[in-house]
């Protein structure tokens, strides 16, 4: 294996887009090595700046809108121990985000921050084992520094499934397939629960929903559906 | 003769175990048309689920076989099938997935279970659309200390990981149709002949099981 600082420009972006098809995806450039024979680590970026912003690598931009299913990109695979260098912009506003991945990692890169100034990344590290074909899984990704205890309930009842998230953490839970709504905030008082729109919740899936800032302190949750790209042309 | 798979198209599809003469492709192939099945196999040396989906190249050969002719082998580097193509050519009643192995990670000090769930995960996806029965074989013992880096370990966690996200596809086990080292390998990973013969027997059997369990057959 060839030194880190050899390939120290070495970069990861991704292009595809949630909400689109798995031909869609497969059709989208594959800007960095993949593959298992070095093990293999997957990252993503999602827009919770509240403003349109882009990645910008040394091979590529692309671009994340404001709202929508394309403010997320699907986990790709990147090749674990690499250093992956980019910059976001938002507005006028760069910051670089420099990220080196272990083996069998998934990061999650938030980006948010656009109240405070400029772009900020919050990075979500994680090497799951919850895979299971008959369960559905949920990630509580807390991106909101004033969200004391993030948490998801589920039901009319607001029944907990995830609890205790501090801000820049993770939580996730493993839950049977059934068609329940999900809601969340940020407290442990009886504050309203603001609803979570995650769709019918399919056994085999993976879920995610991030809390943020909304720029004026309201905190704010994003549900999305995860993919794992595998290694298409 | 009352056969137990009379009336099933299966079309199987495999790795490198899947892609050589006297392996499945004889072994397994032949169990189940003794059993009544029409058969359709193909294996692709090397090959990864995902690869089922993009028709990938792969670069150690391919084999396909049909129902009673010989196997047709291809060395070198090819281009392998996408399982939509063998589906509509093929029309089968039940898809057999023999992957296990290319995807394990032998030599690697971790499963890597994510990389494995978006392999496996892209290629039910498709079966599932399809809404054709299927099962998925798992790697079996084979021989530790070679080229390989196959260990016994490895080979039941791999097992153990494949059962719990292969849906809908149904697991059948082959750690369970031997004790580590009853089946002699050639390199670790490739059967000598009985080998492919107990193995294949074995799977044919549970195929045969899992028929009658499911209602398989027309």
């Amino acid at each position: 294996m060839s030194s880190p600082s050899a390939r120290a420009l070495v970069i990861a972006v991704i292009c595809a887009i949630l909400a689109g098809t798995s031909a869609v995806r497969a059709a989208e450039p594959q800007l960095y090595p993949t593959g298992p024979k070095n093990g293999a680590a997957y990252i993503r970026f999602v827009n919770t700046a509240g403003e349109p912003l882009s990645i910008t690598s040394r091979l590529a931009r692309i671009d994340l809108p404001a709202s929508g299913s394309r403010r997320a990109t699907e986990f790709r695979a990147v090749v674990p121990e690499d250093n992956l260098a980019a910059s976001s912009q938002e507005g006028g506003r760069t910051k670089m985000i420099n990220l080196m991945l272990a083996r069998n990692e998934l990061v999650t890169v938030a980006i948010g921050g656009s109240a405070s100034g400029g772009p900020e990344a919050v990075v979500f590290r994680e090497t799951p084992t919850d895979f299971n074909a008959l369960k559905v899984s949920i990630a509580l990704y807390n991106a909101d520094s004033h969200c004391a205890n993030g948490q998801l309930a589920a039901g009319k009842q607001d029944t907990l499934i995830i609890s205790g998230v501090r801000p820049g953490a993770l939580g996730r839970r493993s839950i049977n397939p059934i068609n329940v709504a999900i809601s969340g905030n940020c407290s442990d008082t009886s504050e309203t629960q603001l609803p979570v729109n995650l769709g019918e919740l399919e056994a085999g899936e993976r879920y995610s929903v991030f809390i943020f800032d909304d720029g004026n302190g309201v905190p704010q949750f994003l549900g999305i559906h995860d993919e794992i790209g595998s290694s298409g042309p | 003769m009352n056969l137990a798979l009379a009336g099933l198209v299966v079309l199987i599809i495999g790795d490198s175990h899947m892609s050589s003469r006297d392996y499945l492709i004889t072994t397994l192939h032949d169990a189940l048309i003794n059993q009544g099945a029409v058969v359709h196999s193909y294996g692709v040396c090397g090959s990864n689920a995902a690869d089922w989906v993009y028709r990938a190249t792969e670069p150690c050969g391919r084999a396909e076989r049909h129902n009673k002719d010989a196997p047709h082998v291809d060395a070198g580097q090819v281009q392998g099938w996408s399982i939509d193509e063998l589906i509509a050519q093929n029309h089968p009643n039940l898809i057999l997935v023999e992957l296990g192995d290319t995807m394990a990670g032998y030599g690697q000090s971790s499963l890597p279970q994510a990389w494995i769930w978006g392999q496996v995960k892209s290629l039910t996806r498709r079966i599932k659309a399809d809404n054709i029965p299927c099962a998925w074989v798992g790697p079996p013992w084979g021989s530790e200390g070679t080229r390989y880096h196959k260990t016994y370990t490895r080979v039941k966690e791999m097992s153990e990981f494949l059962s719990q996200i292969v849906a809908p596809c149904e697991f059948i086990d082959s750690t369970t149709f031997a004790t580590p080292g009853d089946w002699p390998t050639i390199d670790g990973q490739h059967f000598t002949a009985s080998g492919y013969r107990n193995w294949g027997d074995d799977i044919a059997a549970s195929v045969v099981r899992l028929a009658r369990q499911k209602d398989l057959t027309p």
